[in-house]
């Protein structure tokens, strides 16, 4: 038989009752039952303090200042400036005052941050631990024929892949083994969760396939390590050097040379 | 400023919800199309093109019927919104009922 023709071949329909069926039954089940029991483990966030609350409502009502700066006449402006200037520099805003001096606190010690780094650990081994059993069973039970053929072709590469349990070197890379309707089924099946399990659903195998690979970053999600104190600091050089500039300066002018009713008489940087 | 206005400008909420929406649209039809594909016998090239195909025609009647001509009103990044984002997603959904439906009609006995 030539390459190049099509390998005809029909299947046993015991393979389809008994494999390609109950795969993709139980991959949608695991799902929406890993979705149910992140539901059920995902615990309380945990409630933040007034005082934490105070520090970063403060660092964002600099930048508020900061922005919106042209909403407002020069003297408010800098008696804004002035009073959160002031604040920053002392400290009044901080959580803990007496800690100004010795830079950002240990992390570990924080009890908060010990619960929300368990549920975001538990949450990825919900994510890793059903898909690593689900291709373990495959493996094991479905492996050594051909379960499916592919409509598209691929490259030979694949072939090693997908055709893993088989020896023939020269059967069409389009007759796959179980393992690759597996991967068919954890791109494909996302679709259908999001149907059944609304928008935000935790049984997408995929997310968590890059959720291991930027696992390096989780010590930094908390954000509690945040030093306040040196971004006040920097929030207030950052107001000191805004250029400030009222909408509604010389409003009487521009109406009045808007309407025609006055020649412009100076140049001014508004037009 | 613009970007402050992005922020004022849209209810992130119903964003969330039409976006959601958007994505059972494709998720349904993908699986028509894929079910239309399998049966009919369409394979290699001829499945991907039968593919691009129904999308276009969908994103077609998405833009027209459901967003009244206007994606922006709708959707942050407007027609890219609508026609580019979801294709991936979609096209992963259509193999899967296109192998299916295929191996279901031609290969089983």
């Amino acid at each position: 038989m030539a390459d190049g023709t099509e390998q005809a071949m029909f299947l046993d329909p015991a393979i389809r009752d008994w494999v390609l069926f109950p795969i993709t039954v139980i991959m949608v089940l695991v799902g929406v039952f890993r979705h149910q029991l992140t539901i059920l483990m995902t615990g309380e966030p945990p409630k933040p303090e007034p005082k934490d609350i105070r520090q970063g409502k403060a660092l964002m009502r600099g930048q508020i200042l900061a922005q919106n700066n042209s909403y407002i006449p020069l003297a408010a402006f800098a008696e804004r400036k002035k009073y959160l200037c002031a604040a920053y520099e002392e400290g009044t805003y901080l959580k803990n005052k007496a800690q100004k001096e010795q830079g950002a606190a240990n992390l570990m010690a924080d009890p908060k941050n010990m619960e929300v780094m368990m549920d975001g650990m538990k949450k990825q081994m919900m994510g890793i631990v059903p898909q690593t059993l689900i291709m373990g069973w495959i493996q094991f039970f479905f492996s050594g024929f051909i379960l499916i053929k592919l409509p598209f072709p691929l490259g030979v590469r694949f072939k090693q892949m997908l055709q893993s349990g088989i020896m023939t070197p020269n059967m069409d890379v389009r007759w796959v083994s179980s393992l690759s309707w597996y991967f068919i089924n954890l791109f494909g099946l996302r679709g259908v969760f999001s149907l059944i399990l609304g928008g935000e659903n935790s049984a997408d195998g995929t997310r968590d396939m890059t959720a291991m690979s930027t696992m390096g970053a989780m010590g930094q999600q908390p954000g509690q390590p945040q030093d306040f104190n040196k971004q006040f600091l920097s929030m207030k050089d950052n107001l000191s050097i805004v250029y400030h500039e009222w909408d509604l300066e010389n409003i009487e002018q521009r109406v009045l040379v808007k309407y025609g009713k006055q020649a412009r008489l100076f140049k001014s940087s508004r037009k | 400023m613009a970007d402050q206005n992005d922020l004022y400008k849209y209810f992130e909420p119903t964003v969330q919800h039409n976006t959601l929406a958007l994505s059972n649209i494709h998720t349904l039809t993908s699986w028509g199309v894929g079910t239309a594909a399998g049966i009919l016998g369409l394979t290699g090239w001829n499945g991907f093109i039968f593919f691009l195909l129904s999308w276009v025609v969908i994103s077609a009647a998405v833009l027209t019927i459901k967003c009244e001509g206007k994606p922006s009103v709708f959707f942050k990044s407007g027609t890219m919104d609508v026609v580019g984002t979801p294709v991936l997603n979609t096209l992963l959904s259509y193999v899967l009922v296109w192998t299916l439906m295929h191996a279901l009609v031609y290969i089983y006995d």
